[in-house]
């Protein structure tokens, strides 16, 4: 401090500079005060340690750092999603969470080692790079990504990668950051649920029933190649349309019922007609199932159709071959009865017709006995129709058999039908019973002529053909194998398809009333069948008929038929005993009757049982039996075998009007059996009798 | 986290109002100081006047901090035009910050 006197000048600076310290002071203290208010507040977060020249962070900021530090870490180790930073120009890898290694199959230090395109798929390589360098040079502010990594095990993840660029305050780019989900599992998944629709539509596609589904206004919203080829429409064209639309009218009611249940969630099955493009009806099977919404609403429903058209034909044959069965067997047992009837009236007329002087009596008996004959062939025809009818078999050339009536036919059919026969060489041969066949042939012929009224063609052609499973569909009937095949065609009227159902039937005829019995084709169907054949009728109405006869071809050698003996005109007689065993008495006694006049000595049976009894008593010789097939308690056969024993040089005779059930199943007696064929006249007993007995009689 | 460099208290002509804000990384109140500050001053200007803000972090440049005797974070000071002031705390009590920096709102 300088001695001089305080001036008025100095005194005035004095105080100016004390002014401005006091103002500091007052400053700095206003300042300390508010550092004590923003630290009783907890405004601080760090105090500078002057001694060691490092800021110390006060508890509060330090948790609150840490904290925040922890949450990051945690977000970054712990999210389901892999982060990693990586170099913007190199593509080096910076960071990485675990979850990124997971993904990636590397260890974190493997991948800080390796760069951005090296485990990228070399498929996704050039467009991930591109789009990465992109948001680096700044033309995008990000990218998203699906793409590929090879892992280390070679196996590829499929990753949904999303990156953003971090920037320093020039701007220049610091490092990438990125997330990546790893959406492998979801990829195979869509993958697999690809792959399984695309299964299920092959399937659904190449199924040969016809599938469709329906909305619930009854729409159809799906339809495959079956059900659309099942009514003749395009997939397309099915879309959008009423399933009613596909529905005969006389059957809405019914269509309407299966739709009410499905509205009431049940599913069913039933057989229904679709009506298809052209109008003609397609039978199907039908599943029908609801189809629910989440709430349980219906919705609609899925229908899947079996064309069952095939199977409806096949049964309606089958229908129609049992009542031509159930009719054929009422027509068997009608005319056994009638041929013992007929059997007796032939004899006592022919007993009365010897005794009649010539005039009207015997005139009028002439007329009975020929009503009885017309009887006789009607009752036949029945028999060959229910197949019941004793076939002799012999082996037969077919061409044989219809040259040889081929002059019949001429003059039967008239001379403005042109008759020709094909006849192909080394045509086989059939087993049958030439009588049968000569029949079949003439009634088909008689049919042609009756389709020809104004004249036409009529041929017969025969030929080999093998039938295989294929065929036989069509022949319910009839087994695979080689066959011989009688075509008849004519150029007649045709028939209609109403007809062709019914055609075979007996009764079933569509000439007028007296002009034929409807027995003439049930007739042929029945000898055909018999003889192990099948037939079948193809017509056009105006295009003429074919009727096609398959008869079997015979493999084996033929069989050696026994001589017939000459047919003598005169009432032969004998003197030998003959047992007579038949259960009708008419019968019994007419033949008793016969017997006795023509010199025989007859012993009656009304039963095998009385038969085998006076086998065993009758003191003389017996020398022919003549013996019903069918009777109670034993058959023919069986009796003749038990009397063979007793008498081995009995010589037996069948009779009857049909061959029982046993024999049926080999359809024909052994050749070779001597039989009689109910009904018979007293000529064709005695013939038949001399026949047997004439080789060996006494 | 914004960085503006300083011009400093010697600049010539009509000198802006230049302020530094030292703060401890991103601790609770030193965010907190840094918003602040945007709202006080948005868009970088003071009624009209620009207005030059450096932020320095404690945790990284402790020297700095020593150097100006700032002893507490988060201290935001007033470098110029003079007198120099100093706000300690986080700023929210926006009128107070204004008038003790001497800046009319």
């Amino acid at each position: 401090m300088t001695p001089h006197p305080p001036s008025a000048e100095d005194s005035h600076q004095e105080n100016e500079t004390l002014r401005q310290e006091n103002e500091a002071l007052r400053r700095r203290l206003a300042e300390a005060e508010q550092g004590n208010e923003a630290l009783a507040k907890g405004q601080i977060d760090a105090v500078v340690d002057a001694t060691h020249q490092v800021p110390l962070l006060l508890r509060q900021a330090q948790d609150a750092l840490r904290e925040s530090e922890e949450q990051f870490r945690a977000m970054f180790d712990l999210t389901s999603v892999g982060v990693a930073q990586a170099d913007p120009v190199t593509g080096r890898w910076l960071a990485m969470n675990p979850r990124m290694c997971l993904i990636t199959g590397y260890s974190a230090a493997e991948l800080l080692a390796m760069r951005i395109p090296e485990i990228t798929h070399p498929e996704d390589r050039q467009r991930d790079w591109d789009l990465f360098q992109g948001v680096v040079k700044g033309e995008a502010p990000e990218y998203k990504l699906e793409k590929r990594y090879i892992r280390k095990d070679g196996s590829i993840a499929w990753v949904n990668v999303n990156m953003v660029v971090l920037r320093d305050a020039a701007g220049k780019p610091t490092r990438t950051v990125a997330t990546i989900e790893d959406i492998t599992e979801r990829r195979k998944a869509a993958e697999l649920l690809r792959e399984s629709e695309e299964r299920y539509r092959h399937i659904v596609e190449a199924a040969s029933e016809g599938i469709c589904s329906l909305d619930a206004e009854l729409r159809i919203t799906f339809a495959n190649g079956a059900f659309a080829r099942m009514l003749s429409f395009l997939p397309e064209e099915l879309l959008g349309t009423p399933l009613e639309r596909y529905a005969f009218p006389e059957e809405f009611d019914e269509f309407k019922r299966h739709m009410d249940v499905r509205r009431r969630g049940v599913a069913e099955q039933y057989e229904r007609r679709l009506r298809r493009k052209d109008g003609k009806e397609c039978w199907c099977l039908v599943s029908g199932a609801p189809i629910l919404d989440l709430e349980g609403r219906f919705a609609g429903s899925f229908k899947m159709f079996t064309d069952i058209t095939g199977r409806r034909r096949l049964e309606e044959q089958l229908r129609q071959s049992q009542k031509m069965e159930a009719v054929g067997r009422l027509a068997g047992g009608v005319a056994h009865d009638f041929n013992n009837l007929l059997t007796v009236m032939f004899g006592y007329s022919d007993i009365l017709l010897q005794g009649l002087e010539p005039g009207p009596l015997h005139e009028a008996m002439q007329e009975v006995r020929r009503a009885g004959e017309r009887a006789a062939a009607l009752t036949r025809q029945l028999l060959a129709f229910s197949r019941k009818q004793t076939l002799v078999p012999e082996v037969l050339d077919m061409g044989d058999v219809v040259s040889g009536l081929s002059t019949m036919v001429e003059r039967l059919i008239g001379e403005e039908i042109k008759v020709s026969v094909v006849v192909s060489p080394n045509l086989g041969r059939v087993k049958a019973d030439r009588g049968q066949l000569e029949q079949v042939v003439m009634n088909l012929a008689v049919n042609a002529r009756d389709a020809m009224p104004k004249g036409g063609s009529l041929i017969f052609e025969l030929q080999n053909v093998e039938l295989d499973d294929a065929d036989t569909v069509t022949h319910a009937e009839i087994k695979p194998g080689p066959y011989v095949l009688l075509a008849i065609s004519d150029t007649g009227t045709g028939i209609d398809a109403e007809t062709q159902n019914r055609i075979f039937e007996p009764f079933f005829t569509t000439k007028e009333a007296g002009k034929g019995t409807g027995l003439g084709l049930s007739t042929v169907h029945g000898i055909v069948h018999q003889s192990g054949g099948s037939i079948s009728v193809y017509s056009e109405p105006g295009q003429g008929t074919t009727f096609k006869v398959y008869l079997p071809r015979f493999a084996g050698d033929a069989a050696v038929r026994r001589p017939v003996s000459a047919v003598r005109k005169a009432l032969p007689t004998g003197s030998e005993t003959v047992l007579v065993v038949e259960d009708e008495a008419a019968i019994r006694k007419l033949t008793n009757l016969i017997l006795q006049k023509a010199g025989y000595t007859v012993l009656l049976a009304e039963s095998p049982d009385a038969a085998e009894q006076i086998a065993g008593s009758y003191p003389g010789p017996i020398h022919l039996m003549l013996t019903d097939v069918v009777m109670p308690g034993m058959r023919g056969p069986e009796l003749a075998e038990r009397l063979l024993r007793l008498r081995p040089d009995l010589r037996v005779l069948y009779m009857s009007g049909y061959t029982d059930n046993a024999i049926a199943h080999h359809r024909f007696l052994d050749a070779g059996t001597e039989f009689l064929q109910k009904p018979f006249t007293p000529l064709a007993l005695m013939q038949k009798i001399r026949e047997v007995l004439g080789s060996s009689g006494p | 986290m914004k960085h503006e460099p300083a011009r400093g208290p010697a600049s010539s002509g009509p000198k802006p109002l230049s302020l530094r804000l030292y703060v401890a990384g991103e601790a609770p109140n030193s965010a907190a100081a840094i918003r602040n500050l945007g709202i006080l001053f948005p868009g970088g200007e003071a009624s009209g006047k620009p207005v030059e803000i450096e932020i320095v972090d404690l945790l990284k440049e402790p020297l700095r901090g020593l150097a100006d005797g700032v002893v507490l974070s988060p201290t935001l000071v007033r470098l110029g035009p003079p007198p120099v002031r100093r706000v300690v705390g986080n700023l929210s009590n926006h009128e107070a910050v204004l008038l003790a920096l001497g800046v009319v709102p």
